[in-house]
């Protein structure tokens, strides 16, 4: 096949391939395909011969905190900011949901305080958010209104700025309450937790563009439309968290509970036995690619947030599920079959500790648990992920909801709002982010920003912010 | 395609490693090469799925501009790109960062590869790489650079692009959402501080996929590229 046209030019493309280079290889030759080590001496064809040519292995990029989406940049050094995604309580400030940067830099002469606050305007049961890919903006929603908030975290990483607000989400969609935010190239991967059908708990996977265009959703698998699934036991179709093993070309999703249940005060919907019946009970598993559902695993008690692991030949996840307390791993077996099993009992044996956030530490070693039963964080040695075993506990507060560390493991963060419905009430009632230090046995206090003295809101999601991000 | 005995001989005799026969392709009679749609790394460890049985949704209008060939000739975005399946890689030539435009150049080269040994793609696939670098990189700086890169003469048209100047070539990026940023402090990496971004665009100029690290596998957009020529009616916008 000849490409090259080096006749009269009439169209802008022949014009174009005039002089175009192309290589004068002999296309009856296999010589041709390495005909490229003419240049061999270049440092371009070094380059690309050695990265094109193979699929060759690389170190995945990796993000600094270790739960987040595999396809950001990374902060490379010490986090600078931690955005806080706070729920607004009547009386206190604006009484409205905002965005709280604390100072997290050490030395700074603001460390460990307040240095910024941006409201949204109403209450919208603040819950979680995630960076775009390119870490200039930090999507945030509520899961009440399924309002969507747009914030820039570039121009001034220190004062997070809202730029956009998605409200018609749920028209949109049909989805009610989005609720994680996971950065792919270009686009948010948004798993939602209801519907606005019935608002119970069936739910899809929502995806925007980076620039807040609606591009897809994709329904949960369900007994009725199992979508080519392979279904264990039963598919809820409910919703919760979604993450992705790129090397696998595998995402896995939990399952919750809908917007009739999480709305509900606490107290009131554990006494209602028909209405606890309608937690998730299921992980799905998916073609990442394709977004078509593979198997839908059997995991009961409402299982959470998902952490896969970091090493390169970890093909294994953990999930912590709240109503249980139990631990679970999925993983891919010899046969490379993925399987979902029970590997742990979080706290004391018999009793319910609801633990609602996991951390795994970068080299896959820890996996941090926190348990807004008790308040307290329980450390597991998961170096054999089918054996996890329990080497720490510590007491943070009366309730404690969400866990976030750092890269290298050694700075540890806490806040404590579980749902605004669902938080405990009068004294037990504590709001706060705190830090602490990791000495690789036990955790040392560094500082508290007490939220409730300061009638700032409920401190939910925790993200790392750097300027250094932004050079 | 199974090859013959005689392609396996040559394969044997040319050095080919002993692979089973599902894992030979002939690409063109008498030229045996591995199957590289079937070939697992440690960094890809699945198998692709088939083209088609997928959906890729609109993400975006493609845009247009003014860019300059090799030979220096003004053409436009969207007459290069009518009627065939475009990947799209916006790279700079001083990058030295091997996860970045090294590695997107690499992939455009291996998918002229893969355009060799699936029947039909190699004439419905346009690959492009454009410079955001115009003041350095010069319609000549990359013709140097298309010449180390272009090893594969019968797969897929590639053309080497650069912008006459910033004026030009902003508003294209920002339509693309190509974000780049010139470093305030020297890095060995080079002056520009970018995300890897490589789109698949259709023959209708519209987006359909975004690929970066991690999702740069040239066996995936190889798939996809397949998947939008297989399509017969436009996708909803």
């Amino acid at each position: 096949m000849v490409r090259l046209n080096t006749s009269a030019a009439t169209t802008p493309v022949e014009r174009l391939r005039i002089n175009q280079h192309n290589p004068s290889f002999n296309s009856k030759s296999l010589m041709k395909t390495v005909s490229v080590n003419r240049f061999a001496g270049s440092r371009w064809s070094r380059a690309i011969t050695l990265l094109g040519a193979a699929l060759v292995a690389t170190t995945p990029l990796f993000a600094d905190e270790t739960c987040t989406s595999p396809y950001m940049p990374k902060i490379t050094g010490q986090e600078e900011f931690i955005y806080v995604w706070t729920l607004g309580v009547d009386g206190w400030g604006d009484g409205s949901d905002k965005v709280v940067t604390v100072d997290v830099k050490p030395g700074s002469p603001t460390y460990g305080q307040i240095v910024a606050s941006a409201s949204v305007g109403g209450r919208h049961e603040a819950h979680h958010g995630g960076f775009t890919d390119d870490r200039r903006e930090l999507w945030v929603s509520g899961l009440d209104t399924s309002h969507i908030f747009i914030f820039d975290v570039a121009t001034d990483p220190a004062k997070p700025r809202l730029k956009k607000t998605i409200k018609d989400f749920a028209k949109k969609t049909g989805v009610v309450g989005p609720h994680g935010f996971y950065a792919l190239p270009g686009r948010m991967l948004v798993p939602g937790l209801s519907n606005a059908k019935d608002k119970g708990g069936r739910t899809a996977i929502v995806e925007y563009s980076n620039e807040g265009k609606h591009v897809a959703t994709h329904w949960m698998p369900t007994d009725a439309r199992p979508q080519g699934a392979h279904i264990e036991k039963m598919a809820d179709g409910y919703g919760y968290d979604a993450r992705v093993l790129p090397r696998k070309n595998v995402m896995l999703s939990a399952s919750f509970t809908g917007w009739k249940n999480y709305m509900r005060p606490f107290g009131e919907l554990v006494q209602d036995a028909e209405a606890m019946q309608h937690f998730g009970q299921t992980m799905t598993l998916w073609n990442f690619h394709t977004r078509q559902p593979k198997k839908v695993f059997h995991v009961p008690g409402a299982p959470l947030e998902i952490r896969w692991a970091w090493g390169p030949k970890h093909n294994y996840a953990f999930t912590a599920t709240a109503l249980t307390s139990k631990l679970w791993l999925v993983f891919e077996d010899a046969r490379g079959e993925w399987q979902a099993s029970e590997v742990g009992h979080i706290g004391p044996e018999g009793s319910g500790v609801l633990p609602v956030d996991i951390s795994v530490s970068a080299d896959d070693r820890l996996l941090f648990v926190s348990c807004f039963g008790d308040g307290k964080v329980r450390v597991f040695d998961v170096s054999n992920p089918h054996r996890p075993k329990q080497i720490y506990e510590e007491t943070i507060g009366r309730q404690v909801n969400m866990v976030s560390q750092s890269w290298d493991g050694k700075r540890i963060y806490f806040t404590t709002s579980l749902l605004a419905n669902w938080d405990k009430q009068g004294d037990d009632n504590e709001q706060f982010l705190k830090a602490y230090e990791w000495n690789g046995q036990e955790l040392k206090h560094q500082f508290t920003v007490d939220f409730r003295d300061q009638r700032v809101g409920r401190p939910h999601m925790m993200h790392f912010g750097s300027a250094s991000l932004y050079q | 395609m199974k090859p013959s005995f005689l392609t396996l001989l040559v394969a044997g005799l040319l050095g080919i490693p002993a692979l089973p026969a599902a894992d030979l392709i002939e690409v063109e009679p008498g030229i045996v090469t591995a199957d590289l749609m079937k070939r697992r790394s440690s960094e890809y460890d699945y198998d692709v799925p088939k083209p088609g049985t997928y959906e890729l949704p609109v993400l975006q209008p493609a845009a247009d501009g003014t860019v300059l060939g090799t030979n220096g000739a003004p053409v436009n975005l969207h007459d290069l790109m009518r009627g065939r399946v475009v990947v799209l890689s916006f790279i700079y030539t001083r990058c030295t960062d091997p996860k970045a435009c090294m590695r997107a150049t690499g992939v455009l080269s291996e998918l002229q590869r893969l355009s060799r040994q699936i029947p039909g793609l190699a004439d419905k696939l346009l690959l492009l790489t454009l410079s955001f670098d115009p003041a350095y990189d010069s319609p000549e700086v990359m013709a140097r650079y298309g010449r180390v890169s272009l090893a594969y003469g019968n797969g897929a048209e590639w053309l080497f692009l650069t912008a006459r100047d910033h004026k030009e070539l902003t508003p294209l990026l920002t339509a693309y959402g190509q974000r780049v940023d010139k470093r305030k402090q020297a890095d060995a990496h080079g002056p520009y501080y970018h995300p890897l971004r490589v789109y698949l665009i259709d023959p209708r100029q519209q987006v359909r996929n975004i690929y970066s690290f991690g999702l740069l596998d040239p066996r995936l957009v190889a798939t996809d590229a397949q998947t939008l020529l297989m399509e017969t009616t436009a996708p909803a916008r």
